[in-house]
């Protein structure tokens, strides 16, 4: 959730949003903010699924060194979301072996 | 970006990094400063907190004016910040490979190469330590510090250091909950200050406590505590549940020293500072001749310790490459060192220092090139 | 300091010296083997997956690799280990005419040789492989192109030998050899002398330097080979992938220079597979720089441009990291294996250059055989040192 008031910060400015795109559903966001950034003010902290086993995986490090955070955004696989900023109208995806999958096989 | 004319390349734009280019473009050199962040400052500017220590410390200025301060410092001397930058390699010729935010591949030819890359925070094992919403306190402190996001209602924090105390309480100031903070030794590990502000806001802090595990399916749910015995063995029965969506970790740093292994630098063990070291000698010149550390890199401190080692780093690669006489730099560094000894006293200080020490006597006349 | 005594010492810890001290075991022997560093750190450690069929010079060579090719496939079970072994193919993409011209002739005489190798047309080599870029002219392809994990390998064969009886020694650096009257008495190494009648020079590389303790001159020199990993990904190539260029550079890499100069210096060709992880390896170079094993950004470089020709893909993929080996060179591409004249019970068993896993088999095999005294496989006469010192 976005924090509104801060005391010490103040509140914060109303920029417009722009819009990204992850799996299909459209989410609000701020123009330059990490991509996890905005994803976890959606609301949602899972990011990924393990390749083989499908576990989902969210923010750990927040400086781009752990990797679990990783994301397909316009079409390039393993972006690390917590420290690529939002453009208006990306197209991100969840990477991974979905739970469903893996119960299939 | 190009490659002529740089004397020096400072790699990471943090509070040692920056600072080490401001001091090395004071004294003439052409310094060039790469990050693979897309905003310079490191850390400085998730840490809304009023710094301690002493007037020359800037204590009681805020982490993030502190670092617009040294951004313009920077910026006013000359040293250019190339951001977006990752630097891949340092070849054993000391060529500096570099991807551009445009992704661009370069080859850059330094004389002198400062490392600032900084560190790493630890990670915790426990059954569902990888669950989604598990996260280092510095990302939960960037979350809602920088981009004014609460990863969660309600946060476990895990780690009594000052990291864990700070961030508790600024969860607490963007108006978030702190269940609880377990620590699992038997007293809080960083200042009594700020462990007495968080206690006086409810928040409960449980020494000898750990988190046994933490539960959910796709996200934290809530989270199973238990408490220790003096050998640090789970007491059966003390177990008791809280629903929490955030775990947030504070168990400590790791030197991101890559870099300085790949140079081929001699390194030490000091568990006290995070772990695998490069050693330096009084200039911060490592083993490797011609490549500076300072900052946490060197072992965990503080950005105010960092500050200060950024700053003799500059002065000496300034030194070296003939930028200023000795007798002049010597006065310089002097008073960097008598800023740095300050820092280190106290409680917490002098235990650095003396770790510090056995750096910078394995560093000293020990230059290979 | 501590003397004992042992009926075989095996010098390197590598694959080649694993595999030995394995099949010795299996043979009743049993053997110690001094490693200086590790089990599998140095070339065995520091290679790609390939076993690779199609890369052999049609003869003695490829006659070799097939029957240590016809090893594999029950090895792990024998070794009790999951090795990542499976036989997936290969192709070799040929991107002009010239390298058809040669790739003709060289698959017409590895038919000959028993090996099962077609050439396809570019589009139906598309088929086989979607990768590879449209200016891929034609491919061979071979079904009997396989892949092992080098490290499961390498400390497979250690344990099994280990299980066996074998004493393997790690951090035990060989310092000079006891020999007396012609004949070989064991070696001396920091924490002593260990003394037996039969010594097996498998350093590797480093083969020279023990050489060099009996007297001898071995025509082994390391030649650099520098690898690329890429992040993992879905699955995007199937089995290994060569260039054409690549089998030029092993055999003749001055051919190269008219088309890249920098890569014929480099002797760069493209071995690339993807593991089971997902990340590509992608190879590689063969130069002459010494010991160096330092990572160059011009080979890094010419290595991914060659690669990007023959696997667009690749250009959007990022690079994780980059290493390189030392591989065993010998002017005729071939081990030196068996026996040397004038030294009795000194045995060679180094100079696979970048065959030592696809080789590990049979060269275990082969002399484990030899020393116990089972069989003298009459091929080690071609494979023995004398082969250099006639042609003197």
């Amino acid at each position: 959730m976005r924090i509104l008031r801060h005391p010490i910060l103040g509140n914060l400015d109303e920029q417009p949003p722009v819009f990204i795109e992850v799996d299909g559903e459209l989410i609000p966001a701020r123009e330059g903010e990490p991509i996890a950034a905005a994803i976890i003010a959606a609301g949602r902290l899972k990011l990924r699924h393990t390749r083989k086993s499908g576990e989902p995986r969210g923010v750990f490090c927040g400086i781009g060194r752990c990797t679990d955070c990783v994301m397909t955004v316009d079409g390039q696989a393993n972006v690390r979301t917590c420290v690529t900023p939002v453009k208006a109208g990306m197209k991100i995806v969840t990477q991974g072996a979905s739970p469903e999958r893996e119960a299939q096989e | 970006m190009t490659q002529s004319d740089t004397d020096i390349i400072v790699i990471g734009a943090g509070p040692a990094g920056l600072s080490a280019a401001a001091e090395a473009a004071r004294l003439g050199a052409a310094v060039l400063v790469l990050d693979e962040n897309d905003r310079p400052g490191g850390q400085l500017f998730k840490q809304i907190h009023k710094f301690f220590g002493s007037k020359d410390h800037r204590a009681g200025v805020r982490g993030y004016a502190i670092g617009d301060s040294l951004l313009a410092e920077t910026a006013r001397l000359g040293a250019r910040i190339e951001l977006g930058a990752v630097v891949y390699a340092i070849y054993p010729d000391r060529r500096v490979a570099v991807i551009t935010a445009d992704q661009r591949r370069l080859l850059l030819n330094p004389k002198k190469i400062i490392l600032a890359t900084g560190a790493s925070e630890n990670a915790l094992a426990f059954p569902g330590c990888t669950l989604p919403g598990v996260m280092s306190a510095g990302a939960v402190q960037t979350m809602v510090n920088l981009h004014r996001v609460l990863p969660a209602d309600k946060t476990l924090m895990v780690g009594s250091g000052n990291v864990g105390l700070i961030v508790s309480y600024q969860i607490r100031q963007a108006g978030g909950k702190v269940a609880a903070l377990v620590e699992a030794a038997p007293v809080i590990g960083g200042y009594g200050v700020h462990a007495a502000k968080i206690s006086r806001l409810g928040v409960p802090i449980l020494t000898g406590h750990t988190v046994k595990c933490v539960h959910g399916t796709d996200r934290v749910e809530g989270a199973t505590l238990v408490a220790l015995d003096d050998k640090f063995r789970a007491v059966p029965g003390s177990e008791r549940d809280i629903e929490i969506g955030c775990v947030a970790i504070a168990v400590g740093l790791t030197p991101l020293a890559e870099l300085a292994l790949m140079c081929g630098c001699k390194f030490t063990y000091i568990p006290k500072l995070g772990g695998h070291l490069p050693v330096h000698d009084d200039n911060m010149e490592t083993t490797a001749a011609g490549i500076y550390v300072a900052g946490d890199i060197t072992g965990v401190e503080e950005a105010s310790s960092a500050m200060e080692e950024g700053r003799l780093a500059g002065i000496a690669a300034a030194e070296a490459l003939g930028r200023v006489a000795p007798s002049e730099a010597a006065v310089l560094k002097q008073a960097v060192w008598a800023r740095l000894n300050a820092l280190r006293t106290g409680r917490f200080g002098q235990a650095r220092r003396d770790a510090k020490e056995r750096i910078t006597a394995e560093g000293r006349g020990a230059h290979v090139v | 300091m501590s003397e004992r005594t042992a009926d075989v010492i095996i010098i390197g810890g590598g694959v080649i010296g694993a595999s030995i001290a394995y099949y010795l075991t299996k043979l009743g022997v049993k053997p110690v083997l001094l490693e200086r560093g590790d089990i599998c750190a140095g070339t065995s450690g520091a290679c790609d997956k390939a076993i690779s069929m199609q890369s052999k010079n049609p003869g003695l060579h490829l006659d070799l690799a097939l029957e240590s090719s016809a090893m594999f496939p029950g090895l792990g079970e024998e070794l009790g280990a999951d090795l990542d072994y499976h036989r997936y193919g290969g192709m070799i993409a040929i991107e002009n005419e010239r390298q058809m011209a040669i790739m003709e002739k060289f698959v017409e005489r590895q038919k000959n040789h028993g090996l099962p190798v077609e050439i396809l047309s570019g589009d139906e080599a598309r088929k086989r492989q979607p990768a590879f870029a449209p200016s891929v002219i034609a491919a061979t392809y071979s079904p009997a192109d396989a892949e092992v994990s080098p490290l499961k390998l390498t400390f497979a064969f250690a344990r099994a030998a280990r299980r066996g009886g074998a004493d393997i020694r790690t951090g035990a650096e060989v310092r000079g050899l006891l020999t007396n009257a012609g004949r070989v008495e064991g070696v001396v190494t920091q924490a002593g002398e260990v003394r037996a009648g039969v010594v097996v020079n498998a350093a590797g590389v480093f083969a020279p330097a023990v050489g060099r303790m009996a007297g001898l001159e071995l025509p082994i020199k390391p030649r650099r080979g520098q690898i690329i990993v890429t992040e993992p990904m879905p699955p995007m190539v199937h089995g290994e992938i060569w260039s054409a260029r690549y089998i030029v550079a092993k055999y003749n890499p001055e051919m190269i220079r008219s088309e890249d100069p920098e890569a014929a210096d480099l002797g760069v060709g493209l071995a690339a597979g993807q593991t089971a992880e997902g990340t590509l390896l992608i190879g590689g170079t063969r130069e002459f720089v010494g010991y160096d094993t330092a990572v160059t950004p011009e080979a890094t470089a010419a290595v991914l441009r060659h690669a990007v020709s023959i696997l667009p893909f690749l250009a959007k993929v990022h690079v994780i990291r980059t290493f390189a080996g030392l591989r065993p060179y010998t002017p005729d591409g071939m081990p030196i294996l068996g026996p040397v004249d004038g030294l009795e019970g000194f045995v060679m068993a180094a100079g696979h250059e970048g065959d030592g896993i696809a080789l590990a088999p049979i060269t275990g095999k082969m002399l484990a055989a030899y020393i116990a005294g089972a069989e003298t496989d009459k091929r080690l006469r071609d494979l023995a040192l004398s082969r250099f010192q006639q042609a003197k």
